[in-house]
């Protein structure tokens, strides 16, 4: 059993920078069960997911000339993953349907014997959540990550953050069945 | 200030009640709209409390061990490709490390999945000496997928239920040729539909019996 390497992630990044093949499988052993658990979050379907944190590290371990500093090596490697995902919906959104497979899309509406907002199991309610909100909604509320961070990993103000992730939970709300309309 | 009936729209009253509830433009700012909301905000904040618990009940997940795999057979690839620019063609210690295949990646679950299932000697199909604890960690890492006709469903099929194993619940990820305990046989790792868990299982040859079958992972 190896022992735990007391490097700092980016001296991890520097040595694999100089060629140290271990170091980069140090970061993901550190860092990959999160960052599997976002694109999975994100993209719902496991395979999508697989495809996507690979292509998203090998992106990462080819190019980590482009890690500048100017934010930590864990939240470069979420924006990486993050980006990778996003690339991927708006992919899969501009394909014409196959027919097969890709089961991201769970139909959502009113019950229409019942008059009342379907009930969906969260995870499936996150995928009927534009991609804009969902990423945050993941990263917040989900992974549970502070909002600065969210921030940073998606390049945008704090605010926004807030406001997609605002935005996301109504939408969230609503598909779980805790809000329904006067009436209903 | 409008009402619950405007219900998930895209601007309006709920919306800004709820980026008010998410300290939207400031805190003081918020709280403000909160109390000024009127009826049915307490409804409202309630949902959402219960929308943010549901979303961070959301059980945590760790990397499959095939995952793990691919990355960790990607990221050779990777190395390959450089080789022949960075390293010397004769560097044993760089070939040393190339065979072990990044073990960091391979989890204990991968690499347990057949010191536990392989009691004996264990050679690759031209003899040449090959470690049995990572024999299924390695077909994984490497892709290898040289277990003849049974690559067709059909006959995978036949052969496990002649030999007397469980029938495949999942797709066929790798395999190769082994010998276990002096019987020759062909090592299958089969997905089992369940993230994480995969199955090692042997035929032997000519199907007429089992070799070793565990499901580990996840």
């Amino acid at each position: 059993m190896p022992l735990l390497d007391a490097r700092s992630d980016l001296q991890l990044l520097e040595a694999h920078r100089s060629g140290e093949r271990r170091a980069f499988d140090e970061l993901v052993r550190r860092h990959g069960d999160r960052l599997w658990a976002v694109a999975l979050r994100v993209l719902r379907d496991p395979e999508d997911a697989a495809d996507v944190l690979q292509d998203a590290l090998e992106s990462a371990y080819r190019r980590s000339a482009a890690f500048r500093g100017e934010a930590s090596v864990s939240t470069w490697l979420h924006r990486i993953v993050v980006n990778k995902c996003v690339d991927r919906i708006r992919y899969d959104r501009a394909r014409p349907p196959s027919g097969y497979g890709r089961p991201h899309r769970v139909p959502v509406g009113r019950d229409p014997a019942e008059g009342a907002t379907t009930r969906l199991a969260v995870l499936d309610a996150l995928a009927n959540v534009p991609v804009d909100q969902r990423v945050p909604v993941v990263l917040v509320d989900v992974m549970g990550y502070p909002v600065a961070e969210a921030a940073a990993i998606l390049q945008v103000p704090v605010g926004t953050v807030k406001s997609r992730c605002a935005r996301g939970r109504v939408r969230l709300a609503g598909l779980l069945g805790h809000l329904r309309e006067e009436g209903a | 200030m409008n009402g619950p009936g405007e219900y998930a729209g895209s601007g309006g009253w709920l919306t800004r009640l709820a980026e008010a509830d998410a300290g939207l433009p400031d805190e003081e700012a918020a709280a403000r709209v909160v109390a000024a909301a009127g009826p049915g905000t307490g409804r409202v904040l309630a949902a959402l409390v219960a929308t943010r618990a549901e979303l961070a009940a959301v059980a945590p997940v760790r990397m499959p061990t095939a995952v793990a795999a691919r990355l960790a057979a990607g990221f050779d690839a990777i190395d390959r490709e450089n080789e022949p620019v960075n390293r010397q063609p004769n560097d044993t210690d760089d070939l040393h490390v190339r065979r072990r295949r990044r073990p960091l990646l391979l989890t204990a679950a991968a690499a347990a999945l057949v010191a536990a299932a392989f009691v004996g000697p264990s050679t690759g199909p031209a003899g040449d000496a090959v470690d049995p604890a990572s024999a299924a960690a390695r077909v994984l890492a490497e892709g290898t997928l040289d277990v003849g006709e049974l690559r067709e469903p059909g006959t995978l099929a036949a052969c496990l239920a002649q030999a007397g194993a469980a029938p495949a619940h999942g797709p066929l990820l790798a395999g190769r040729p082994v010998v276990v305990a002096g019987r020759r046989g062909t090592l299958l790792v089969l997905g089992t539909g369940a993230l994480g868990r995969v199955r090692s299982v042997v035929p032997a040859e000519g199907c007429d019996a089992v070799l070793a079958d565990l499901t580990t992972g996840g």
